[in-house]
């Protein structure tokens, strides 16, 4: 697929992990579809997964990433939104297939305390069902969450 | 108000400079490279970064290997130690031994007027509380307000002491796009690694207690001009 790269782990001397690095980071905007088609296939999201994100009708979003027509900007932005997030993640995962799957699939434990700036917005929940539940303002939250355990100053 | 020529200094051409991202930018096609100084993402940061609000196009570079590698150092283990602290809710840690792109950067054109913060006096004339810049543990926003006063003077970057080498070395934080200045731009794997108190690799954070101060570094493949002693894992030590 174009523009996607993908690298095993003996580059690293690292046992037996996937590297899934998305190649170019302004493909988000350049191709938003060919993005989120390759964030789809290898994170196992459906079209009918992300059109709920995006609130939009899945057969708009999946005709729309065939024929590059069917949506309007502003949910092409949610599209991008939806991209940048995840890219944000990998990175901080250092683009570990295994660990991006973790984070998405297994839910966290219920919060026993106050929550603080730096608690996963996803706390009770898994990163998947929370991203579903809230659409795109839970992805933005996400997205807020990890550059602020990034490059925030929380101390 | 024209910028300061007593506190300036001029970012030259036909000098390596390098900058340290994840692989996402390397792994493209080389026409995709420029965009490593392009300042963007900088400018689309949520919280800014050491001398800049959010919104503003910053490139960040050094003039050493052994600089940028102390500044990556840090971030790396923060990013690890926050994961460790996470772990219950996230379900993942970042890795202990992580692999980036490092950029060895030439310019094509100087670039004048950078205010360089290690004159003498420079600190006082652009207001700049001396202890600031030299704190490795957090930004501040004391700094990146400073770095807004000194572009509205016309000053086109700033050169500033690394808060987290811990021999001198310079940051190189420049204001404008340099994805059509550069001579040339080439990126290099390089792996991080974590290390214990005792100097043993970090791979277990149940039982290892982490060294704050130091971590490993080695070129994966291709090694850039004057890095030939990081062909083997070498310790970086940084300020924390």
């Amino acid at each position: 697929m174009e523009g996607i790269s993908s690298r095993m782990s003996t580059t690293y001397g690292t046992p037996v992990q996937d590297f899934i690095i998305p190649e170019d980071y302004n493909s988000i905007e350049e191709s938003p579809s060919s993005s989120v088609n390759w964030f789809q296939e290898r994170l196992d999201l459906s079209d009918e997964y992300v059109s709920k994100v995006i609130n939009v009708r899945e057969d708009l979003f999946s005709n729309w990433k065939n024929y590059h027509s069917g949506l309007t900007p502003s949910q092409i932005e949610k599209v991008k939104t939806f991209s940048i997030t995840l890219t944000h993640l990998l990175s901080y995962l250092n683009f570990r297939h295994d660990l991006m799957m973790n984070i998405l699939q297994n839910s966290s434990e219920s919060p026993h305390h106050e929550l603080t700036p730096l608690t996963p917005p996803w706390i009770g929940t898994s990163l998947k069902s929370y991203i579903e539940s809230q659409g795109v303002s839970g992805l933005e939250e996400v997205d807020r969450w990890v550059q602020g355990l990034r490059w925030s100053d929380p101390f | 108000m024209p910028p300061n020529a007593a506190y300036s200094t001029t970012v030259a051409s036909g000098k390596s400079f390098y900058r340290i991202t994840s692989l996402i930018f390397s792994a493209g096609p080389p026409s995709t490279y420029p965009n490593v100084v392009n300042g963007k993402g900088a400018k689309k940061s949520r919280f800014g970064n050491r001398y800049n609000h959010p919104g503003a196009t910053t490139i960040y570079l050094t003039e050493d290997l052994e600089t940028c590698f102390a500044e990556k150092m840090f971030y790396f283990q923060r990013d690890v130690v926050q994961g460790i602290d996470k772990l219950h809710p996230l379900s993942a840690i970042p890795p202990f031994q992580q692999t980036f792109a490092l950029w060895e950067i030439e310019l094509l054109n100087p670039i004048t007027d950078v205010a360089d913060l290690n004159i003498p006096g420079a600190t006082a004339f652009f207001a700049v509380f001396p202890s600031l810049p030299l704190n490795p543990s957090r930004d501040y926003e004391h700094l990146k307000d400073a770095r807004a006063n000194i572009e509205s003077q016309g000053h086109n970057g700033i050169v500033v002491g690394s808060s987290r080498v811990t021999s001198p070395g310079n940051m190189v934080v420049l204001f404008d796009d340099q994805s059509k200045n550069l001579a040339s731009i080439t990126p290099y794997d390089v792996e991080f690694r974590l290390i214990d108190i005792h100097g043993a690799p970090f791979v277990n954070h149940v039982i290892q207690t982490l060294d704050f101060t130091t971590g490993e570094v080695q070129f994966a493949g291709t090694i850039p001009a004057g890095g030939a002693k990081y062909s083997t894992w070498q310790r970086v030590d940084f300020n924390h």
